[in-house]
């Protein structure tokens, strides 16, 4: 007798399902619920000793607005990187590993959850939590600030720093350079998730390492060719310092869209053939 | 369509070739006893069988599928439950709410039903049972997702002999009567109760694969208290000294073949030995019996 396997569900597409992709993320979200809000605990404990220690230091006077975007891109760039090296975290281990290569699902709908949560809603757990914390720290700053300083204190200069929000404040950083920042935080995001699902054992550290390589390697190419960084980063600059030529745009698409994509499409490839020894 | 058509299969670890040209097929459900020395790769077959290892060369088709294209509907279809297993710190409910969901067949009726039978507890997350009973908890999921084929590695590891009758039990429960069920083991005896065909893989080769019914038409295994109890010595395939007594595995006689089945069920551990340590022998006797359904393959 022959056995034909009769689906009992509506047939659904083999790349892409609405349904399939929904119960994947209600399934990752459940099975990884404390982990990530284990990890959303750690960095605000972090930052709030960061913080405690620069007041404490500085006198209150360190939570400028420029201070505050250092220490969120800082924060963003650190434990976004370290939550996107830990996302396939299961692969790293036989037993858990087998069990995310077998849910039915398609790579694709893996690998798209994986971008929705590291590239998307990582982010904004993220500046959530430093809003959460810096606008009472920025009040307190502000009352202390005012106390010891009544006559030079200026309070524009200790104004809350809301990503990509346009700001009067002289020190923030301008949107388009923080859309360059979240440009650099995707691709480094999907670099950590691509050496997550290459390297078998401790896999953040190597991936660490490669990247810091590259990094250090790149720029010295850079340095010996004389490259320029304003046309590298012309797409962000408000200075109007490099005319916006066809090549400038050339070079910022390839850098500022073309590498991201081609770290992303990786994560993809490792993880289609990830296999399990 | 075969459920399982496996098709000069060639595979390794490095540069050590594990299977040289593997053949198999599975036509009927059923389940399958996989059976193999040490290192023999029963566990990679499952594993190329569920598209978690890439094939060095030849074909691997599963629900008529390629496995390693690791397709949804394929994963949805197939369900293996690995020797060192892993469970999410979930409840019983949460798996069956967040897990379950995937397979088209999946009952939560039924999982509620072998999990009483296991008697694992259900309030309890996974991280505070025992090792033994999270595996029951993984058998019991695993049985009621409903996939047309189950893979399982060593199910009987980590169970105490009343969790072992359990697992036998719920084996035999009519509704995976459809399903063809692939078990790896060493652990013959517990399963040999429940098993409907045999696969013993040595040197990289199917080199046996057969109906226990059939096999018990051609073999028989028993104990003698002495020599003169021992079958004659021209259908004496294998013996061992078990205390005063021998243990044997005998092609049935002449005066036997007229009830061939006389002999009553085939002792799997003695046949595993016997062809595991005098596989030649053994496989030398079982080859005219090909015409009665047996499928034996010379490496």
């Amino acid at each position: 007798m022959n056995i034909e396997f009769i689906p009992v569900r509506a047939p659904e597409s083999p790349t892409f399902s609405w349904a399939r992709w929904w119960r994947l993320a209600r399934a990752q979200w459940a099975e990884q619920r404390p982990q990530y809000l284990a990890h959303l605990l750690v960095c605000g404990m972090l930052y709030i000793a960061l913080l405690l220690f620069l007041l404490g230091v500085s006198g209150f006077s360190a939570f400028q607005t420029a201070v505050q975007v250092s220490l969120y891109f800082g924060g963003l760039f650190l434990t976004g990187f370290v939550f996107a090296g830990r996302y396939f975290g299961a692969m790293a281990q036989r037993e858990s590993a087998l069990l995310a290569l077998m849910r039915p699902a398609s790579v694709f709908e893996k690998w798209l959850l994986c971008a929705v949560v590291v590239a998307m809603a990582y982010p904004l757990a993220y500046s959530l939590l430093f809003l959460a914390i810096s606008w009472p720290v920025q009040q307190m700053v502000i009352a202390v600030r005012s106390a010891l300083e009544p006559q030079t204190f200026k309070p524009e200069d200790y104004a809350l720093f809301v990503p990509l929000a346009k700001m009067a404040a002289r020190q923030a950083m301008p949107v388009p350079q923080q859309a360059g920042f979240l440009v650099a935080f995707w691709a480094l995001q999907a670099f950590a998730v691509a050496g997550s699902l290459y390297y078998a054992r401790a896999s953040l550290l190597k991936t660490l390492a490669l990247g810091f390589a590259l990094f250090v390697l790149t720029a010295l190419v850079c340095s010996v060719a004389g490259v320029r960084g304003e046309v590298l980063f012309a797409w962000w600059s408000s200075s109007g310092a490099v005319p916006r030529d066809a090549g400038v745009h050339a070079i910022n698409a390839l850098l500022w869209i073309g590498l991201p994509a081609l770290l992303w499409l990786q994560a993809y490839v490792h993880l289609k053939e990830k296999e399990l020894r | 369509m075969p459920m399982i058509a496996i098709d000069d299969l060639h595979f390794g670890y490095g540069r050590n070739a594990l299977y040289q040209g593997f053949c198999a097929e599975v036509r009927q459900p059923g389940i399958y006893g996989l059976f193999g020395r040490n290192g023999s790769g029963k566990s990679t077959l499952l594993k190329l069988l569920c598209g978690l290892l890439t094939p060095w060369g030849g074909q691997v088709r599963v629900m008529g599928q390629v496995p390693r294209q690791r397709a949804a509907d394929f994963l949805a279809s197939v369900y293996i439950v690995p020797e060192e297993f892993h469970l999410p710190n979930l409840t019983t409910g949460q798996l069956a709410d967040t897990q379950g969901v995937f397979y088209p067949r999946f009952s939560t009726a039924l999982f509620g039903e072998y999990l009483a039978e296991l008697e694992v507890p259900t309030a309890s997350r996974f991280e505070a049972m025992s090792l033994g009973q999270r595996k029951k908890a993984a058998i019991a999921f695993a049985l009621a997702t409903g996939t047309p084929l189950l893979l399982m590695d060593e199910p009987t590891n980590g169970l105490d002999i009343v969790g072992r009758g359990q697992f036998r039990r719920l084996m035999q429960r009519p509704e995976h009567a459809e399903r063809a069920v692939l078990i790896s083991t060493h652990q013959a005896h517990d399963l040999e109760s429940i098993l409907s065909h045999i696969w013993f893989i040595d040197q990289g080769q199917l080199a046996l694969s057969a109906r226990m019914a059939d096999l018990a038409g051609v073999l028989r295994t028993g104990v003698a208290s002495g020599a003169q109890d021992l079958p004659a010595a021209q259908d004496l395939l294998y013996q061992e000294r078990i205390g005063q007594q021998t243990a044997y595995v005998a092609r049935h006689s002449r005066s036997d073949a007229e009830a061939p089945l006389a002999g009553g069920a085939v002792q799997l551990e003695l046949l595993y030995k016997a062809l595991s340590l005098n596989r030649d022998g053994m496989l030398a006797a079982l080859v005219p019996a090909q015409q009665t359904g047996l499928s034996v393959e010379q490496a």
